[in-house]
């Protein structure tokens, strides 16, 4: 048995009449873990039990042997990546970075090199010393990325860390996490896409409505979500031809384009092969892709699909 | 240690100490108080507050281009002690320190705070430092440019005036900063509707109370300024019925402001250390 580095002990979460986590047992060891549920079933209640921000109301968390609430030092041990697109705006990617590096505890010196390392592991190093509030959705999310790991942190929490991003930001986020995991650090990585999960790690937790619903290898549940048609949201500036260039693929069931300017939502049973596929599209024949995100209603309906099964 | 069967990896998550940081390094704190006040300086109160505070300037100026008879020191007191300690400082610092904690909030950025190594507490009191200082830049930048107003061409400028009353004034601006953005602090994590309720207190409490000749003004902020007003300013104390014999020393002034700014600071601090707040939960949202 591997060393548990996270760990939640019959943990329930209540906000008022609504279960946030339900008697949530859990231990994660070192390495990438996915932690996959719908919106609303609790992912980000976990990750904020985890970093601290909230209390149990019942049970026990604990990170690296410690209580996170209460315990600001384990923090300097800890990083995350929250879900929400907030900043301090009025800062540089560069100032946002040292910031962090500061509180994290570093020194001046030390948050100045540790911000430019970080800056380079994201791929923004020529974006840095651009005012945050004129980002695109893809580089907030590598600046966001990278202040969690700007103080080199042993347990790194990452919520949707993809939500929103480009193919190719997507792409080098997810190298991103996958070489931080290699070097034997743990990382809990919550989303509620399947393959953004697969394409990180093998090992993954399964949340619904507060509850474990499964842990272990993603070979076990992948046959019976790809069992139903995954449904896809891709923004493009040219939504027609993007329509019509996904027609042509033999794994596309359906493709519908939204009323919203500019949305496509198309319907594939072989998510990997799209997913696969997506870059090329996204970087060839003049169809580019703003934004891909799962649509969380098919996920819900393939989590009612497991639970029941 | 390792064996070829368990390669030790990088990281162990026994490389940890059992006893953590205790969370007040010198850097982080300071980062805290950088991060309030670039962002008390920013906005839409910036330009309200730079508005309130012209208001006593522009007085001055009208007063010496239509009453230029009049004499300098009761104007001076009128604007000063009548208008800029008893109302515009109790609001910038009730605007201010209402926004301390909950624009992190609203804006979702508190988070990038509480997942710092940093004592919760101490969060607090850097946001707050930070909150009274700009608070307190804010209006001794704008008094002192009140007073030099009033004063504008008379010899004692400079050294009566400037050098002598106006680090006065400033020192009094610090007490008085202090003591309301603790309080307005404190209460800005208790009420939802602090903006409303501090402005009743500054007008009830510090207004009334605070005027009237009766025990319950000592539990006044503005009643403190005052005797300290009569006692390094010499002023008048009639007006506000403070007998200079009988009235509190100026080092007990002092003293009873501190308290109360760190009684307040305190009681916001635990609060603040205490309280979840839910960014991303089905209550936070």
């Amino acid at each position: 048995m591997g060393q548990t580095v996270v760990e939640f002990r019959s943990v329930s979460k209540w906000y008022g009449q609504v279960i946030g986590l339900n008697n949530l047992t859990l231990e994660l060891p070192p390495g990438v873990t996915g932690l996959l549920g719908p919106n609303g079933s609790g992912k980000s209640t976990l990750l904020q039990l985890a970093t601290g921000q909230l209390r149990p109301s019942q049970g026990e968390v604990r990170v690296l042997g410690h209580r996170p609430r209460g315990s600001a030092g384990l923090n300097r041990y800890i990083g995350l990546c929250p879900e929400q697109d907030a900043f301090f705006e009025w800062m540089t990617g560069r100032e946002f970075l040292r910031s962090c590096a500061l509180l994290g505890g570093l020194g001046r010196h030390g948050a100045r090199e540790a911000a430019d390392r970080a800056l380079e592991r994201v791929g923004m190093t020529e974006h840095a010393g651009r005012a945050i509030r004129g980002y695109s959705k893809g580089m907030r999310q590598r600046i966001k990325l990278a202040q969690a790991m700007v103080h080199e942190p042993i347990v790194l929490f990452l919520d949707e860390p993809l939500n929103g991003t480009d193919p190719v930001a997507r792409r080098e986020l997810i190298d991103a996490i996958v070489e931080w995991g290699a070097t034997g650090r743990t990382v809990l990585v919550s989303s509620h896409v399947f393959h953004e999960v697969q394409a990180v790690t093998r090992s993954i937790v399964l949340l619904n409505r507060g509850r474990l619903v499964a842990q272990g290898d993603v070979r076990q549940i992948r046959d019976l979500i790809d069992a139903h048609p995954h449904r896809i949201v891709l923004k493009s500036p040219r939504p027609r031809e993007l329509a019509a260039r996904l027609v042509a693929c033999d794994d596309i069931v359906g493709v519908d384009l939204s009323r919203e300017g500019g949305t496509l939502i198309v319907e594939t049973r072989l998510p990997d092969r799209f997913y696969s596929r997506l870059v090329d599209l996204a970087l060839d024949g003049g169809t580019p892709v703003d934004e891909v995100y799962s649509d969380d209603d098919n996920l819900e309906s393939v989590f009612k699909y497991l639970v029941t099964t | 240690m390792t064996t070829p069967s368990a390669p030790e990896t990088e990281f162990s998550p026994t490389m940890i100490p059992a006893r953590l940081p205790i969370g007040l390094a010198p850097s982080a704190l300071l980062t805290v108080v950088r991060i309030t006040v670039a962002r008390q300086v920013r906005g839409v109160r910036r330009w309200v507050l730079a508005g309130v505070f012209a208001l006593p300037i522009a007085f001055a100026i009208l007063i010496r281009q239509f009453r230029p008879s009049l004499e300098a020191a009761p104007v001076e007191d009128g604007l000063i002690l009548g208008l800029i300690f008893p109302a515009l400082v109790p609001l910038a610092a009730l605007l201010l320190a209402s926004g301390m904690v909950q624009d992190d909030v609203e804006e979702q950025t508190l988070t990038y705070l509480l997942i710092r190594p940093i004592a919760r507490w101490a969060i607090y009191l850097a946001k707050l430092a930070g909150t009274a200082i700009v608070t307190w830049g804010r209006a001794a930048i704008f008094t002192v440019a009140t007073v030099g107003a009033i004063h504008w061409g008379e010899s004692g400028l400079v050294g009566t005036v400037l050098r002598e009353r106006a680090p006065i004034y400033v020192a009094m601006l610090a007490l008085a900063t202090a003591a309301y953005a603790s309080i307005f602090g404190a209460l800005s994590l208790v009420l939802r509707r602090a903006l409303v309720v501090g402005a009743i207190y500054v007008v009830v409490v510090e207004g009334f109370f605070g005027a009237i000749d009766f025990v319950i003004r000592e539990a006044t902020v503005i009643y403190y300024i005052r005797v300290l007003a009569v006692r390094w300013l010499g002023v008048a104390g009639e007006e506000w019925s403070i007998d200079p014999d009988t009235a509190v020393s100026a080092s007990t002034c002092v003293i009873v402001l501190l308290a109360i700014a760190g009684w307040f600071a305190a009681i916001g601090a635990a609060i603040f250390a205490a309280r979840e707040f839910r960014l991303k939960t089905p209550e936070g949202n």
